[in-house]
């Protein structure tokens, strides 16, 4: 067996914290650290930003996420690997050069491409969501297909020191780096099942170490506020210790990370990734020591012929307004608020009304809060504009109004044959060297 | 006898294009049996059922004592473009902790359940 890998996962969305990353680097003696910070809408938009010049195509966050992070992965030779390329990973390549030069350092970065595929998948195909043509729902803007863990493989395999990739499965992320290292062949279905359940458990980072669990009383957790992110040592034959760094925030046992095994999992005997078809109804959880839990018994079966892809499509616009009534019949004037809203919109916009908090007949305090959604802008901006109105022409005692609007990408499934994609590497930085 | 699920159970919401996921797990593996009998789709749609549309699938992983609830969003619900406050639905696991379920009078007495469980059913 060969010797095992240590692999953390320094974020799990686009907005996680920043500093626990930095921690594992210092601390944490790993292999590989992953930075997991792309959600089906966010490529979505970044494509859309660097669309229009509004913005980079890659995560607005990673100049900041990686500044406190380059000089520690250079010092202890981690290699990061991350998906915050979005839609420009060439683009987030060059910028992290000029950020590690900046510092004295010239690592070697792979960008990832390949995974925008708007040019080439079938505009007529329906739709997972609704049996509908993709094209019907509106304006396509973006589509990218998940790529799989062999697109990183050659970096890697290059020795690349930082790989940025777009739309990668988040697993595949994982997957990648430990087949690397321990020799895995890619055919073995046994093992990339067993390198996809590590990055299953991990690609949400705090979330199989005590974050999005803590109910006080019931499942409580440890210094919440200085949550430590998970780290997998990963053995050559595919099973895993997930845990954490002492001294952090949280918990790792077997109910923070069955809650993860189980999140977002559609079939349990068929978790499908670019790379195989996880069989999770045999993993054993077992406990190895404090905040370490053993993790075992993934199945594989043949990976899926075809790849998915993520189609962005403009979905019209949103306008949301707030208002809060307190004190006796503050639920009551909530409702007639929302009533009048409602009648003043009339069939411009679709409208939700909710009444929210804990307001009785004779006290307490309440927030009614409208949604609602059309094509045009204008009937977003009309929600924004009658909850505004409310101050005077509402109900008696109305304060604290907030609105917002914004158009709308929705998020639409299909897939796409192998064939059709074509990834490539873009080694940036070696200039430097 | 009732409980709410919360007093034997733990869960997690999670979304994947027009699904949402909910996993109820057993506290003790003990109770694994009773969550199988009680989260029917009459039950679950009872505390779901602004969010679910179309049938209930339930599928098991005995290992880890958990069931993992799967069913359709609608179609002017989905993540990017829902009018709810919670677009992702991830509120539906507590939510659904909040159902009263049968517990057997054999396994409330295993467990020494009474006086907790007259608690629950008195709220």
């Amino acid at each position: 067996m060969s010797v095992g890998v240590r692999i953390g996962c320094g974020a799990g969305f686009a907005g996680d914290r920043i500093e626990p990353a930095v921690d594992l680097v210092e601390r944490g003696e790993l292999d590989t650290l992953v930075l997991e910070c792309l959600g089906e809408r966010t490529v979505s938009l970044a494509a859309l930003r660097a669309g229009d010049g509004s913005g980079p195509g890659y995560d607005p966050l990673l100049r900041r996420r990686l500044l406190p992070l380059l000089e520690p992965l250079a010092r202890h030779g981690t290699r990061l690997v991350t998906n915050a390329g979005a839609a420009d990973p060439v683009g987030a390549a060059r910028m992290v050069r000029e950020l590690a030069r900046a510092e004295g350092l010239s690592p070697r970065i792979a960008a990832v491409t390949g995974d925008d595929v708007l040019d080439r998948i079938d505009r007529s195909a329906p739709a997972w969501e609704d049996g509908l043509p993709l094209e019907s729902h509106g304006e396509l803007v973006s589509a990218h297909a998940y790529l799989g863990a062999e697109t990183l493989l050659p970096a890697l395999r290059g020795g690349a020191d930082i790989v940025i990739a777009g739309r990668a499965a988040d697993p595949s992320l994982f997957l990648a780096p430990l087949s690397e290292r321990l020799g895995w062949d890619p055919d073995d279905e046994e093992l990339a099942a067993s390198g996809t359940l590590v990055g299953h458990l991990l690609e949400c980072a705090g979330q199989v170490s005590g974050g999005y669990f803590a109910d006080p009383g019931v499942k409580d957790v440890p210094d919440l506020a200085n949550l430590g992110f998970p780290i997998a040592e990963v053995d050559g034959d595919g099973s895993a210790v997930i845990t954490k760094l002492p001294g952090t925030g949280g918990r790792v046992d077997g109910m923070t990370v069955a809650e993860q095994l189980t999140y977002e999992v559609t079939d349990p005997a068929a978790y499908l990734t670019p790379d195989v078809s996880l069989d999770m109804r045999g993993v054993e959880l077992s406990r190895a020591g404090a905040d370490r839990v053993r993790v075992a018994g993934a199945r594989g079966r043949p990976r899926p012929d075809r790849l998915k892809v993520s189609v962005g499509y403009r979905a019209g616009f949103r306008g949301e307004g707030e208002i809060s009534y307190a004190g006796p019949g503050a639920a009551a004037r909530a409702r007639l608020a929302g009533e009048v809203v409602r009648e003043r919109l009339g069939d411009r916009v679709r409208t939700r009304v909710d009444v929210l908090g804990d307001a009785t007949e004779v006290s307490g305090e309440c927030r009614l809060r409208v949604a609602g959604t059309g094509p045009d802008r204008a009937g977003a901006e009309a929600v924004e504009e009658e909850v505004t109105a409310l101050y005077t022409c509402g109900p008696a005692g109305g304060g604290g109004a907030r609105t917002r609007s914004t158009e709308v990408i929705g998020i639409l499934s299909t897939t796409v044959g192998r064939d059709l994609v074509e990834p490539g590497i873009t080694h940036v930085g070696e200039e430097t060297r | 006898m009732n409980v709410l699920l919360h007093e034997i159970a733990h869960a997690r919401a999670g979304d994947k294009g027009n699904l949402n996921t909910v996993s109820v797990i057993a506290r003790e593996p003990r109770w694994y049996p009773v969550l199988r009998e009680a989260l029917t789709p009459d039950r679950v749609r009872g505390a779901l059922a602004d969010r679910m549309r179309g049938p209930l699938t339930v599928h098991r992983l005995d290992t880890v004592h958990a069931l993992v609830l799967v069913f359709a969003r609608s179609s002017e619900d989905t993540v990017t473009t829902s009018l709810h406050v919670d677009t992702h639905g991830k509120t539906l696991a507590s939510l659904l902790l909040g159902t009263e379920i049968p517990l057997p009078p054999e396994a409330g007495a295993q467990a020494g359940f009474w006086s907790r469980a007259s608690t629950a059913s008195s709220r």
